[in-house]
């Protein structure tokens, strides 16, 4: 139950771990996943793709292609109608697992009620942890984002882009290996998101972490992913896999760059070829 | 209208300028734009009763004058107290029954949809009791007392709590609950850490009801009482105010129940606002 408090030390591996591949069981692993609802609807036909420790995955797709609802079952909210989802080896819903992963929503998601602080150390407090311990590192997750300064206001006080910072860093706080993030900028205006989007990469660095990450815009897909996974709609399914084969740290410039624009047009081929297939 | 509008101008100005500091405290201009008026039409339509009722010469046991009201109350100012008294703490005391009970049965009820289903019908049909036909049984099991005017108080009052706090319980935010739901947290935590923060706003919605409606029924409880109600009472002054046509006196106990309901219901509205603090939209919002 409490062994993710005391690990953090064995953070070795850094972003782009190729030779890691053969030894360390992956991150995640979707196969031949299946989702039908009740309703006898479709939600998600026959994917599989599996994702390594260390890499930084997008996953792109439009409205309505099941992206979020997939993302949701590796997190263990909901199960796969058939197919298998492996994360670090075992089963989502198995509960030591979800001390290693960490969910990133839509909206901020924090308590009206509660200030910065208690929200950040929410997963903390929920684990049994004592209150100087959990705000000792409540407080840490916070200077991770630059939002110490926060610590004692209300969330309504804060900026839609601070809000979630504030999100981030609680996710940050019970020290995951997998960060699981849907479409957590959506919201938020271009520039606050370009700037969330190097804050996230500099996190996922310098916490040696894994992202999977579900979004329908490809410019940041492209801007954060080593490897992008392109769904369709209806049928649900998987298009392709692109590589984005830049360095990191990626600032800013990277956006300008030849490779950076080659990326955005693949990714989109692959989503425009897909629709033209379809009508 | 002549007599109002340099004072119009002067709140003009000041509404202008505090546009610019969000959070402060009301300026004496303002109050007056706020509560003046209720207080104009207060003192239009108390005119207008007087002067009618002088000119239409009606004897007080019909209508009484508003100063024909005024003056019983003064000369029966301690009776008068003390039946208000009386009546205060058998409400209060129902309500805070009401409240208490109504959150208890409300989170139990929230716990599962089966326990929910299967209590709702009957916290409606303590609703729908038509409580005129209610009281005098609870007087004949508790005697006229008391008891039984703090029992009719209660069941008035505690509907308002019941249906307030379950709609505040299942009220929670699905994305909270799936983040709960991921980090493990137990029954418990989800009852104490999301869903009563959740419902708080809805409980203090319910109370508000519930207080008007707990002096109400005290009141009811009184008046069925009657006599026997040992203890006296609003109730039980309007009963022998009507029964002995002191129409004077009946409407003075009236506009007193009046009274008390307006501050009880500004009490719990502080009450909210220490509940609801800084974070919800109903108590940040400055009501103007």
């Amino acid at each position: 139950m409490f062994q993710y408090m005391f690990k953090g030390a064995n953070a070795v591996s850094v972003g782009i771990a190729e030779q890691g591949r053969q030894t360390e069981t992956p991150a995640v692993v979707v196969e031949k996943v299946q989702k039908r609802y009740a309703s006898g609807t479709v939600a998600i036909r026959n994917v599989s793709f599996s994702i390594k420790s260390g890499e930084f995955v997008s996953l792109v797709g439009p409205s309505g292609c099941g992206k979020s609802t997939l993302l949701r079952m590796i997190a263990g909210l909901g199960e796969a109608s058939s197919g298998n989802i492996r994360v670090y080896g075992e089963s989502p819903t198995v509960s030591h697992v979800d001390n290693r992963l960490s969910f990133v929503f839509q909206d901020a998601t924090l308590m009206p009620w509660r200030t910065v602080l208690p929200n950040v150390a929410l997963p903390l407090e929920l684990a049994g942890v004592s209150k100087r311990e959990r705000e000792q590192r409540a407080l840490s997750a916070l200077r991770l984002v630059g939002l110490e300064h926060t610590a004692k206001s209300y969330p309504r006080e804060l900026s839609g882009g601070m809000r979630m910072r504030v999100s981030l860093a609680r996710a940050l706080v019970s020290q995951p290996k997998l960060l699981l993030l849907d479409e957590p900028f959506g919201a938020l205006d271009e520039l606050t998101r370009q700037y969330l989007n190097g804050e996230l990469l500099r996190l996922w660095q310098e916490n040696a972490l894994t992202a999977l990450f579900v979004t329908h815009n490809v410019f940041e897909a492209v801007f954060l992913s080593q490897r992008i996974v392109v769904m369709t709609a209806q049928p649900s399914r998987i298009a392709s896999f692109v590589e984005i084969d830049a360095p990191y740290p990626r600032d800013d410039a990277f956006r300008s760059t030849p490779t950076f624009g080659d990326a955005v047009g693949r990714v989109l081929e692959c989503l425009r070829g897909e629709r033209g297939m379809e009508e | 209208m002549s007599l109002q509008s340099p004072l119009v101008a002067e709140e003009d100005v000041s509404q202008e300028l505090s546009v610019n500091p969000p959070e402060r405290k009301p300026r004496l201009s303002e109050r007056l734009r706020q509560f003046g008026p209720p207080l104009g039409i207060f003192v239009f339509v108390v005119g207008l009763w007087q002067i009618f009722v002088t000119a239409l010469h009606l004897p007080v046991y019909i209508f009484p004058t508003p100063s024909a009201i005024v003056t019983a109350a003064i000369d029966n100012l301690p009776s008068l107290l003390q039946s208000a008294y009386h009546t205060f703490i058998s409400a209060m005391l129902g309500f805070l029954l009401s409240g208490l009970f109504g959150v208890l049965v409300a989170v139990v009820m929230s716990q599962s949809k089966w326990i929910e289903r299967s209590l709702s019908p009957y916290a409606v049909v303590l609703q729908t009791i038509p409580i005129v036909a209610v009281a005098p049984i609870l007087i004949v099991w508790f005697g006229a007392g008391f008891t039984a005017i703090v029992a009719v108080s209660f069941i008035i009052a505690v509907f308002p709590v019941i249906s307030n706090t379950v709609l505040g319980l299942n009220s929670v935010d699905t994305n909270l609950a799936n983040l709960l739901r991921l980090y493990h947290a137990s029954r418990w935590q989800f009852t104490w850490k999301l869903r009563i923060p959740t419902a708080l706003p809805y409980i203090v919605g319910g109370l508000r009801i519930s207080a008007g409606s707990s002096l109400i029924g005290a009141i009811v409880g009184e008046y069925v009482a009657g006599i026997g109600g040992s203890q006296g009472g609003l109730g039980y002054s309007i009963i022998v105010a009507a029964t002995q046509l002191h129409m004077d006196y009946l409407f003075a106990a009236a506009l007193t129940a009046c009274i008390m309901g307006i501050l009880v219901y500004l009490g719990v509205g502080q009450l909210g606002r220490l509940l609801l603090g800084k974070w919800h939209e109903s108590s940040i919002v400055v009501e103007n």
